[in-house]
């Protein structure tokens, strides 16, 4: 691929500005290579083309005060920056800036672990620590505390968090769990947030809110500021711990699913962040999708009872766990046994009930525990050279609303000629419903029609009154729109709020629709 | 070469005794004197790294075989956190070193994003079976290395075999200029499912 320059810099600027952020992060932390080194933050999963999201260079300060003066070259050079860190973000857009010519401001060297207390069961994390690195972390120094991850262990701790992110613990709505920050701004200036801001503070990480407006949200899925250290709660390792399993034989259970569900995660008979996962994503986790059909378009009804039978798996399947004394755990579990027990066909399993080679168990086993994994990429193995992006709207916790969201999907992706392949995250009051979208990225005819799926999607989706909370970068103006009410009163809010913190616009230009006022006509 | 190989033993066997390893070695920059010796010999002073996965068709076999040739390795899996950190640490301690990669397409997916822009990939390949039975190897990358192992390719008999060959492949030395190229060749079926492979070199070697 042809080197770009940032938008509105010329080769000899951009020369200049290179060698600018060499004096400071030094030579082997600036990557302009567009053969060997650039490749490093495109997106493999683009169903676009990549010459649209294609960064001029990448730069890796390793602490604040290196930070700092990247961000002093780039208010300089007006050049715009593309905050990554660790993790991956697949499905989202992965490295890759929203527009071409962006520098990526990658953090991943930024990876200290600040402090654990065990006490108060808190890290205090910078954005290179992944999720496998915090909990290789507590092992070795014997902590208690569990780490709530996300299914990819690879992800950032942080990362995950600023992304509004969710793991599969009790501790799982990971903005929840989140205590503290600490932000520089796109001028240089650094600001710990809550009671952070208090000299000396004893509280920064135990009291989320401090004194006058909480403004930690602000630094969440947007462009106001680079976040570069957070406090994340840790939940102490329970007395016991038996995670769950019940299996569904129709595909219309979702209905009763949800519905039994929704009073038992209310009243916090299901703490934990728990799943409800459509077969094929079981499948794709162990098998390949050629191991059973080797036809085009939808697997056939035929094929997929087979798959459950060989997989001991239904046609939706909850994931669940009780947590705490065994005496406790018993008298929980009869009432979400009972519960389930109403829909007919339910099949319950604990871990002994399980075969020992079933993969999709023993990640989702562990993920219960907070332990990281990188089971679930598996699932890229389902179709030759597998991608995905993830359409993820969010749904109320009733069976109505999880039925029309499943079918709205569902007949859409048929019709386009993918499976449904997907699983809902229920929380405490909500469903993140996670639609994996699965296509060959060798394959340009299945890109453009996945492509024009989740465009249709959006649009449906929004048209029956459902949002998405997160997405890839090719789809964030299209979903930033659909936040219209009131003349688009919140995105002119955001606009307003970006301008006043960040006048010279080079923050992640375009994240989440949020554009600099320069750069207002790009909107694409 | 003419030699017919019919298990991974008298594989490893012709290949450490006519030293059908060397070419591929002193290719990619293996001192002179180092070639006079054994291949296990070669294989320590150039010492790639050979990641594999632990649960793909073979993997027991290809420990044996990388050990056999005297070469490092590091078995690979998604499903432990200790078996991920382990990989992380033998890539922390493998700068300098050459990276053979081979395992299921998720899996080696996952090690190249770990990899990069660190280490340079120069080759990357799929391998998957054809609708008539045979394998399909598709090469991206160097001509150079793609060259070398070209010829090698209808006479591996399955993973481990090829895991032999890539990891005896050392590090490179090129310019940076270098231009990708494709190659599809096909071969005997492998046993097994669908492979990736890659070849890196660390940052410098390019």
């Amino acid at each position: 691929m042809e080197a770009v320059l940032p938008p509105g810099i010329k080769r000899e600027q951009f020369a200049a500005l290179v060698a600018d952020l060499q004096k400071v992060v030094g030579r082997e932390h600036v990557f302009t290579d567009a053969q060997w080194e650039l490749p490093a933050y495109n997106d493999a999963y683009l169903t676009t083309p990549a010459e649209l999201h294609q960064p001029s260079a990448a730069v890796a300060p390793a602490n604040v005060e290196e930070l700092q003066r990247v961000l002093e070259v780039a208010r300089h050079y007006k050049a715009p920056l593309w905050t990554v860190s660790t993790g991956k973000n697949f499905a989202y857009g992965g490295p890759a800036p929203r527009k071409a010519g962006y520098i990526v401001l990658d953090l991943k060297r930024m990876n200290r672990i600040l402090e654990v207390n065990e006490k108060h069961g808190y890290a205090v994390v910078e954005p290179g620590v992944s999720y496998l690195d915090l909990y290789r972390h507590l092992q070795k120094i014997g902590s208690k505390l569990w780490v709530d991850c996300a299914a990819p262990g690879w992800g950032g701790v942080l990362p995950n968090m600023t992304e509004h992110g969710v793991g599969y613990t009790p501790y799982g709505d990971h903005v929840t769990m989140q205590c503290g920050m600490q932000v520089v701004m796109a001028d240089g200036t650094i600001v710990n947030t809550g009671m952070g801001a208090l000299p000396g503070s004893q509280t920064s990480h135990l009291y989320k809110y401090g004194f006058g407006p909480s403004v930690d949200g602000l630094f969440t899925q947007s462009n106001f500021g680079v976040v570069t250290q957070i406090g994340i709660w840790l939940m102490p390792e329970p007395p016991g711990y038996r995670p769950y399993m019940i299996t569904f034989e129709k595909e219309s259970d979702l209905h009763a699913i949800t519905e039994v569900l929704r009073p038992l995660k209310v009243n916090m008979l299901v703490p934990a962040v728990a799943m409800t996962v459509e077969m094929l994503w079981e499948a794709a986790v162990q098998v390949t999708r050629r191991d059973y059909y080797t036809g085009k378009g939808p697997i056939p009804d035929s094929v997929r009872k087979k798959m459950r039978s060989d997989l001991k798996i239904g046609a939706w399947n909850f994931y669940g766990a009780l947590y705490g004394p065994p005496p406790m755990m018993d008298n929980t579990w009869e009432v979400v046994r009972d519960a389930f027990a109403s829909i007919p066909g339910a099949k319950f399993y604990f871990d002994e009930d399980r075969p020992a080679d079933d993969a999709a168990w023993q990640y989702r086993k562990k993920l219960g525990a907070g332990i990281p994994n990188m089971t679930e990429y598996s699932v890229m193995n389902w179709i030759p050279n597998g991608a995905h992006i993830d359409f993820s709207p969010i749904s109320p916790v009733t069976g109505d609303d999880a039925t029309k969201q499943y079918e709205l999907i569902r007949d859409r992706c048929n019709k386009a000629g993918f499976d449904y392949c997907g699983e809902f995250a229920v929380g405490w009051r909500d469903m993140h419903h996670i639609f994996c979208l699965t296509f060959d990225r060798y394959d340009a005819k299945q890109k453009a029609r996945a492509n024009k799926l989740f465009g249709e999607l959006v649009d449906a989706a929004a048209a029956a009154g459902y949002g998405e909370y997160r997405t890839h970068i090719d789809f964030m103006d299209r979903i930033a729109g659909t936040y219209n009410w009131n003349d688009s009163a919140l995105l002119r809010m955001h606009e307003k709020v970006k301008d006043a913190v960040d006048p010279s616009g080079i923050l992640s230009p375009g994240k989440m629709g949020i554009w600099p006022k320069s750069m207002r006509k790009g909107r694409a | 070469m003419g030699v017919t190989l019919t298990s991974r033993r008298t594989f490893l066997q012709a290949t450490v005794r006519s030293s059908v390893a060397l070419p591929l070695l002193t290719s990619f920059g293996v001192a002179g004197s180092a070639v006079a010796g054994t291949v296990t010999g070669m294989a320590k002073a150039e010492s790639s790294l050979c990641l594999f996965e632990a649960d793909a068709a073979m993997g027991a076999d290809m420990a044996a075989g990388v050990r056999q040739m005297g070469l490092a390795y590091q078995m690979l899996t998604l499903d432990e956190a200790s078996g991920w950190h382990a990989m992380m640490d033998a890539l922390a301690s493998a700068r300098g070193r050459a990276l053979a990669v081979l395992g299921r397409p998720a899996t080696v997916f996952a090690v190249r994003n770990m990899l990069e822009p660190g280490w340079r990939v120069v080759l990357e390949a799929r391998h998957h079976r054809l609708a008539g039975g045979e394998m399909s190897h598709e090469f991206t990358g160097l001509e150079t290395p793609m060259a070398q192992l070209s010829g090698w390719v209808d006479r591996v008999k399955d993973p481990a075999q090829y895991a032999v060959v890539l990891a005896s492949m050392g590090r490179g030395d090129l310019s940076s200029g270098a231009e990708r190229k494709t190659l599809d060749l096909t071969s005997p079926a492998w046993p097994g499912g669908d492979l990736v492979s890659l070849l890196a070199w660390p940052k410098g070697a390019v």
